[in-house]
This record gives structure tokens, sequence and C-alpha cells, in this order.
């Protein structure tokens, strides 16, 4: 009798300590996340290309402050493979979202960089491509 | 009894690897880009600089009353408070945005350096040159190096009289484009300045822009009739011109000796 307990105890522990493991395994999948770098990166040299050439100052302002669309969307188009989604959005410390314009994007396979400007009220400009 | 510490110990392993890992805060795997990181973490503070540079200038032709209140007849104690009031305003700029800078990124930049020069032509000074220098608590150093060249001449127009300032705005030696001006008329009466825009607006959002391929820009401004007619000028002409995210900045302060105009 004494020895079956022993022998179950044993069991139990096991089995908690498996599942321990288990569990463990399942979260740290969760916990990190995989991430498309090449995507991230490419998002980071569009931004540094912009800001090295001025561009990123239409972007984000324009001639009237409130940021250039279609200017921005050229800028992308020319940059951007057709099989690549993305998603730039502008923001104005002060006002919130300026625009957004996007093509093809999905959330799930999703990376970017931003880049900050504070020129006058400031902006986020947020550009996030996607596979 | 002793299986049941074992369990309980086992349990709590248990409990506390979970709340471990759901508290853990997320990573990602792979590499990190640090050149990218680094690269776009000093391009921000350099346009954190080049726009304090412009807006400063803005902000300094905006408040001339500060150093025109006492006219003074002799032009270098004119160019010594510009240069002065010019820094002064730089720094309240960049302190500014440094902070709003650190509020998004946690990342804190000083103002290391700053040397502003200020030339002198006939009736007229300017600020020529702007050196700045931030470092940043992560190591990051950034600065601008930008230069301006100006002549100033005034123009009889009849009824009008005339500024015309030829403008050479330079950023690390590359000469400038695409700038935005704007210009006013300052009047100083027993003291009392009163200042009025004749040109645009000292705001870079109410600015002209003036693009030449050239880089070299002509600003062209009129003075009113009850102005250009003064035998003894009371009144100053002041002209901003900076680039668009370049940090290229000057502000022009002109004052005529005599009537510039119905000759």
């Amino acid at each position: 009798m004494k020895g079956q307990a022993a022998l179950f105890e044993a069991a139990l522990l096991t089995v908690v300590i498996i599942l321990t493991f288990v569990v463990a395994q399942f979260l740290f999948k969760v916990q990190y996340v995989q991430s498309d770098y090449g995507l991230k990166i490419d998002a980071e040299r569009i931004l540094i290309h912009w800001a090295n050439t001025g561009v990123i100052y239409a972007v984000a302002y324009g001639v009237t402050g409130s940021g250039d669309p279609q200017y921005a969307e050229a800028a992308l188009e020319s940059l951007v493979p057709p099989n690549i989604g993305y998603n730039l959005t502008v923001i104005s410390l002060t006002k919130g979202v300026v625009y957004s314009i996007t093509r093809n994007f999905n959330p799930a396979t999703a990376e970017g960089a931003t880049f900050i400007l504070m020129r006058g009220d400031g902006r986020i400009v947020s550009l996030q491509l996607s596979r | 009894m002793r299986g049941q510490v074992l369990i309980g110990v086992a349990v709590l392993i248990f409990v506390i690897t979970l709340l471990l890992l759901v508290t853990l805060p997320k990573r990602t795997i792979g590499p990190t880009v640090d050149i990218e990181n680094y690269t776009i973490a000093q391009l921000e503070v350099e346009q954190i600089l080049r726009n304090a540079a412009e807006e400063a200038a803005y902000s300094t032709a905006n408040t001339l009353e500060a150093i025109l209140t006492t006219p003074t007849e002799n032009p270098q104690d004119l160019a010594s408070s510009l240069k002065e009031y010019y820094a002064e305003q730089f720094n309240v700029m960049f302190t500014d945005k440094a902070g709003a800078y650190a509020a998004l990124r946690g990342v804190l930049c000083k103002l290391d350096t700053l040397d502003v020069e200020v030339s002198e032509g006939n009736n007229y000074v300017y600020i020529s040159s702007i050196y700045a220098v931030a470092t940043c608590d992560n190591g990051v150093m950034a600065f601008i190096n930008t230069a301006a060249h100006v002549e100033l001449e005034f123009k009889d127009l009849g009824a009008f009289g005339g500024v015309k300032a030829a403008v050479n705005l330079t950023s690390d030696q590359q000469q400038i484009q695409l700038i935005t001006y704007a210009a006013a008329l300052y009047n100083v009466t027993n003291g009392v300045t009163y200042g009025f825009p004749i040109m645009g607006s000292f705001n870079p959002a109410e600015s002209v822009w003036y693009f030449n391929i050239t880089g070299l820009h002509y600003i062209q401004v009129a003075v009113p009739p009850e102005y250009c007619m003064m035998a003894t000028p009371t009144y100053y002409i002041a002209i901003v011109a900076t680039s668009v995210g370049e940090g290229a900045a000057t502000v022009i302060i002109a004052q005529p000796t005599g009537n510039i105009c119905g000759t």
C-alpha cells in the first residue's frame, strides 16, 4: 500500500513537471514573436532615404502643413515592389492622425519603423510593410 | 508527507513559471537592426537641430522688438544683439523640441555647442553661419553646419521704396535650392517698436516658398511711401530666409540711412 502511494506520488510529480515544461514551451512561443527583419530593415531604409533627401518633409508636412498623401504614395510606389503591402501613417503630435495610405496591407505579417520630426507641431511618420 | 511536500514544491514552481511567463515582455527573435536604428536616431536628432535653426530664425524675426526698442547708431551693437538673441531663441526651440522628443523616444538630448556668426554689409546685418552640436544619452551625436551670404541694396521704385536681397544659403557646403522667406517692417518711435508684415508672415507655415535651381534667391520687398519718404528713417526691414528641413537660416535687419523713394 505504501509502495503504491509512493508510486502514485512519483507519477503525479512527473506529470506536473512535464506539464510545466509543456506549458512553458507553449508560453515561450507566445512570448517570442517571429519578426520579418527584411521588411523592418526595408522600412527603416526607406525612412532614412527620405530623411536624407528631404522627401520626408513633403510626406509629413507638404506645402500646406497637412501632408501630401499623393506625393507620399508616388514616393512609395517607386520604392516598394507590388508583392509587398504597405501602410503609411502620418501622425501630428497635437492633432492625431493627419492621413494614412495603404496598399495590400496585411497587419498579421507587418513590420515597420517610425521617424519623428519636430518641425512645427511635430510629426510621427510610421511606415509598415507586409508580405 | 514527503510526497505532499514534493507535490507542493512542484505546483509552486509551476505557478511561478506561469506568472513569470505571463508577465515577461514580448520579445522578438533574430538579430537587431543596430545600424538602421542608430541611423534613424541620429537623423532624428539632426532634424531637431535643423528645425530649431530654422524656427529660431522665424521666432527671432517675429520678436525683433526685443532688440530694436532702443535703436542704435552703431551697427556693431545691432549685430551683437542679433547674435545673442538668435542664440537665445535657438536654445529655446531646441529645448522645447528635445523635451518632446524625450517624451516620445525616452532619449534625452542636450545642446553641446552653438556658434552663431553675424556679418555686416552696408546698412544691414545678417546671420551668416550656424554651427550646433547635440549629444544624447543613448550615445547619438548630431550636428549642423550652415551658412548664409546676403547682398542687400535699397531701390528707388518711385512712389515706393524697394529692398532687394540676394540670399544664398548653404548646408554642409551644399547650396539650398528651396527656401521659405518672409519680411516685415519695424518702426521705432519714442522707444516703442511697431512691426507689420510686408511679405508673407514670420511663421514657417505662412511664409513664401521659393525654389531656384541655382541656389541664389532674390527677395524683393516694397517699402510703403510713408516710410520710404523719411529723410531720417526710424524703421528697419527684417527679412527671414530659411531652408526646409536643412538647417540653413538667416535673419537680415536692414536700415536705410535716408530717403529711398520719390526721386
